[in-house]
């Protein structure tokens, strides 16, 4: 179970619009150790991200209410902003039948997509590798 | 056997009758030529030098009906008694000449202008030359018998032409028959010919007969007048021969030679010095009374009694005749021109006749063609009007036969272009598997065919059979197997073939409607099993993690209660479900088809006509806009694009069939545009719209407006999932500005296009 725990400095961002869902992951990652806060869409995240000082690893759902998590994922990585407080990015998704094209720009940028109901050993799994090297 | 042996006998007969023998066929010929030799003999003389005969008759005629070589022995034969009664054989040789230039003249139609040709040419130099050489007639005489002898031979000429005119000869069956169809120019022509020839025979003949009378008179003056002489000389002074002048008239006068004795009168010097070569004693033979030489070579001679004998005196005859012949001549200039005249009038009448008749066959050469014109030019007035006629009936006709041909290839391009095949005889054999008919077309008389029909759609046609009318669907072995056609058939006839019906090609069968349905419905389900797993995981993970914090909470200090006991079962549980939901997604799928080339024109307007029969019964107008320019070529699997458009119209259906009754007529238009980042199909209905605030949630699954037992709410998220898939986006909102009605547009991706309309689209 320590194996689990999360080091209060590494901070967390869940991006999900299913209200619930987003605070129960919260209070569990919260309970795991993690500084962990949640937004619901793409437009509070980019507020969230570019007015904070502290680097989060971001866990967001595939699909929003205001865009797609693919969007996010160029946006943090497009380097538009330096500043930008992102450590890494690890997705979330309930469909299994997602387009070949998705998979593949996802496998090149070597971002994680979890699938929902994701088991938590795995979850914490992804939540704790070390950041890519770029 | 009889009756054939009857009709033998009796063709036998007929041949007999059509085939004289060749003694009957002797037989007339003689007949003909002892005919023609015997009224050849006879001559018609009105005056002295005016002899008239029908020898050219007979051997014109005999060049009608037996050419040359008919017509020269019968030239030679019937010209034969000219030697009796003129010595010589001049008139023998111009007959034959006659032929002779009948035969390789270039003649037209016809002998009266050949035979006239002639004697203005050959016959007349030969006659003339004759005359001059044996008896050196003054110029009168030989023009006259020049005039004579054309008019004779003309006469005959004309005579000939209207007989051959009116009647034709059948030398296999010795007959005459009268022509069933009798040529106008000819027949005018030689009719006229014939009657300014017979008036100027007339002239001829009315004036030559005074001539003999004339000549009669004239001698007796002569006689009186030298009497008078005689009887005034005193008896000592009568001499045995002496010379008289007596006049006449004014102009001339009579030389004549008197004597007592008959032998100082008639001695062959004073003849010769009269100029005679004899006497004239009204003897007979050869250059008898009736003939000009006999009248310009001879001396007139009589006795005067007196009281001291008989006084003898001789005159020549010569000067006589050259008066009467002069006076005859007179009275035949007019005729005679008046015969050139109607020659001319003649060719001018045949001339006319031939132009007339060329033009008008010219004209009914062009029959068919569309606006014809009346000629140009002059025509007979008799003409104009059948001609007028001709031309209207024709034009009427040409504009009859180009609508006609017009209409034959609208209906064919019709029927070309839905395959429309109009049948009759329809059959179709079981044992063999061929569909007999034939077909029925505009434009050419039908012929039985015979096609083989796709070995798995037989059965349909076999159980068809003896219905009175049949609607199957079915394709050929030809055809190939995608393709088929719907084969209506009518009017079943007692041997199980039916009277008529048609053939058409189908663009989309209704087999394969029902596959697209099947395929709908598949999409569907796995449309629905793709949301339901979706939308199971979602509270799944909420149960699982709030599980998960439970239990955290409960065991923070790493004592074990029945409490978090419960927490690992619904743990255990949540992960029970995950895998049976993982099994249900694999069949979760919604499965595009493999990428195909398509216009998406075509694609709108093949959904379109899908969904026609719903959109008809809710009576809506389906309209397609699509965007000026070339047409928008993508590459995409088709089948997914066109669910979409079906869940879509489908929609807008149910959005207007949910109106209030009276509202406005349904309308849904599908526009096709090239939008900003790709082409964009935009779906847009007057239904009854959406609620505010309502469109994101309504791509959820298991979202619906409509009523519980119509929607399944997963047409816009299956929509939604396909437009994912094939990398599009799906957006909803209202299309009016009242709010009425809903717009949802489908942004295709540009990738999407095809590289060659792209560039041809700038």
């Amino acid at each position: 179970m320590a194996a689990y725990m999360g080091g209060p400095d590494r901070a967390i961002l869940v991006v999900e619009d299913e209200p619930e869902l987003r605070s129960e992951l919260v209070e569990l990652l919260q309970l795991r150790g993690f500084a962990a806060y949640g937004t619901g869409d793409l437009a509070s995240t980019r507020v969230w991200l570019e007015g904070s000082r502290t680097r989060f690893t971001v866990l967001s759902d595939l699909l929003l209410p205001d865009g797609s998590g693919s969007e996010l994922m160029r946006y943090l990585q497009a380097g538009a902003e330096p500043n930008l407080a992102l450590e890494r990015l690890v997705l979330m998704t309930g469909h299994s039948d997602l387009p070949e094209e998705l998979e593949q720009d996802l496998s090149d940028r070597a971002v994680q997509l979890l699938l929902k109901p994701v088991p938590f050993p795995q979850l914490m799994a992804a939540l704790h590798q070390p950041p890519p090297e770029a | 056997m009889n009756a054939t042996r009857k009709l033998d006998t009796a063709a036998r007969s007929a041949r007999s009758i059509t085939a004289p023998s060749k003694g009957r066929r002797v037989l007339a010929l003689s007949l003909f030529l002892a005919t023609a030799l015997a009224l050849s003999s006879f001559r018609i003389v009105p005056a002295p030098g005016i002899a008239l005969t029908l020898a050219p008759f007979f051997y014109l005629l005999a060049f009608r009906f037996g050419g040359i070589r008919l017509s020269l022995p019968t030239a030679l034969l019937v010209t034969a008694p000219t030697l009796f009664w003129w010595g010589h054989p001049v008139i023998v040789l111009i007959s034959a000449a006659h032929v002779l230039f009948l035969r390789y003249a270039p003649t037209t139609r016809g002998l009266t202008l050949p035979t006239t040709l002639f004697y203005a040419l050959p016959g007349a130099a030969i006659i003339a030359l004759f005359l001059w050489l044996q008896y050196d007639p003054p110029l009168a005489t030989i023009v006259l018998t020049i005039i004579k002898k054309v008019l004779n031979d003309v006469a005959a000429a004309a005579t000939v032409d209207l007989l051959t005119t009116l009647f034709v000869f059948r030398p296999a069956a010795l007959r005459l028959e009268k022509r069933s169809s009798v040529s106008l120019s000819q027949l005018v022509s030689s009719t006229v010919t014939l009657l300014v020839i017979i008036i100027v025979l007339v002239v001829l003949v009315e004036h030559a007969r005074p001539m003999s009378a004339g000549i009669a008179a004239h001698r007796q003056a002569i006689e009186r007048a030298v009497e008078v002489a005689v009887l005034r000389l005193p008896p000592a002074q009568r001499p045995s021969r002496a010379e008289l002048r007596i006049d006449i008239h004014a102009a001339r006068s009579e030389r004549v030679v008197i004597g007592y004795s008959r032998a100082a009168v008639l001695s062959p010097a004073v003849l010769t010095s009269l100029g005679c070569s004899r006497l004239d004693a009204g003897e007979d033979g050869i250059n008898d009374r009736t003939t000009v030489a006999y009248w310009i070579s001879a001396c007139a001679t009589g006795t005067i009694p007196t009281n001291s004998g008989p006084v003898y005196y001789a005159y020549a005859t010569r000067e006589l005749a050259t008066d009467a012949y002069r006076e005859l001549l007179r009275h035949l200039i007019a005729p005679a021109l008046l015969f050139l005249l109607a020659l001319a009038v003649r060719l001018a009448l045949l001339r006319a006749v031939e132009h007339a008749l060329a033009r008008w066959t010219r004209l009914l050469q062009d029959f068919g063609t569309p606006e014809l014109t009346r000629p140009e030019g002059w025509s007979f007035t008799e003409f104009d009007v059948p001609v007028e006629a001709f031309v209207d009936a024709n034009n009427r006709h040409a504009q009859l036969m180009q609508d006609r041909e017009r209409l034959a290839g609208a209906v064919m391009e019709l029927q070309r272009g839905i395959g429309l095949r109009l049948l009759a005889g329809i059959r179709f054999d079981a044992g063999t598997g061929r569909l007999h008919f034939v077909e029925v077309g505009v434009d050419r008389p039908g012929q039985p065919e015979s096609a083989e029909v796709h070995r798995n759609d037989r059965l349909a046609l076999d159980n068809a059979r003896g219905r009175d009318e049949a609607l199957v669907e079915l394709r050929f072995v030809d055809a190939g197997r995608e393709q088929w056609f719907l084969l209506l058939a009518r009017e079943l006839e007692p041997d199980g073939s039916w009277r008529s019906g048609c053939l058409v090609r189908m663009q989309q069968p209704n087999v394969v409607a029902d596959r697209t349905l099947h395929q709908a419905r598949l999409m569907e389900l796995g449309g629905m099993a793709s949301a339901l797993s979706h939308e199971l995981k979602q509270p799944l993970f909420t149960i699982a993690l709030s599980a998960e914090a439970g239990s955290l909470i409960l065991g923070r200090d790493g004592v074990e209660t029945p409490a978090s006991e419960k927490f690992h079962r619904i743990l255990r549980q949540v992960e029970r479900a995950r895998e049976i939901i993982g099994r249900i997604s694999h069949y979760a799928r919604v499965d595009a088809d493999e990428n195909r080339a398509f216009e998406l024109r075509e694609c709108v307007k093949g959904v379109t006509n899908f969904m026609r029969p719903l959109t008809v019964r809710e009576n809506i107008r389906v309209e397609i806009a699509a965007q000026d320019g070339p047409p928008l070529r993508v590459l995409l699997p088709r089948v997914a694009l066109e669910q979409v458009l079906v869940n879509l119209i489908q929609n807008a259906v149910d959005a207007i069939a949910a109106r209030a009754a009276g509202a406005a007529p349904g309308h849904i238009r599908i526009g096709i545009a090239q939008g900003a980042t790709g082409p964009e199909l935009s779906v847009e209905d007057n239904g009854i719209g959406l609620e505010a605030g309502a469109p994101e949630t309504l791509f959820n699954a298991f979202v619906t407006t409509k009523p519980a037992e119509q929607g399944t709410g997963l047409g816009l998220y299956i929509c939604r999932q396909i437009m994912l898939e094939l990398g599009g986006r799906i957006t909803l909102g209202p299309a009016g500005a009242a709010g009425t009605g809903a717009r949802i547009v489908l942004t295709l991706p540009a990738s999407v296009l095809l590289e060659e309309e792209t560039a041809a689209a700038h």
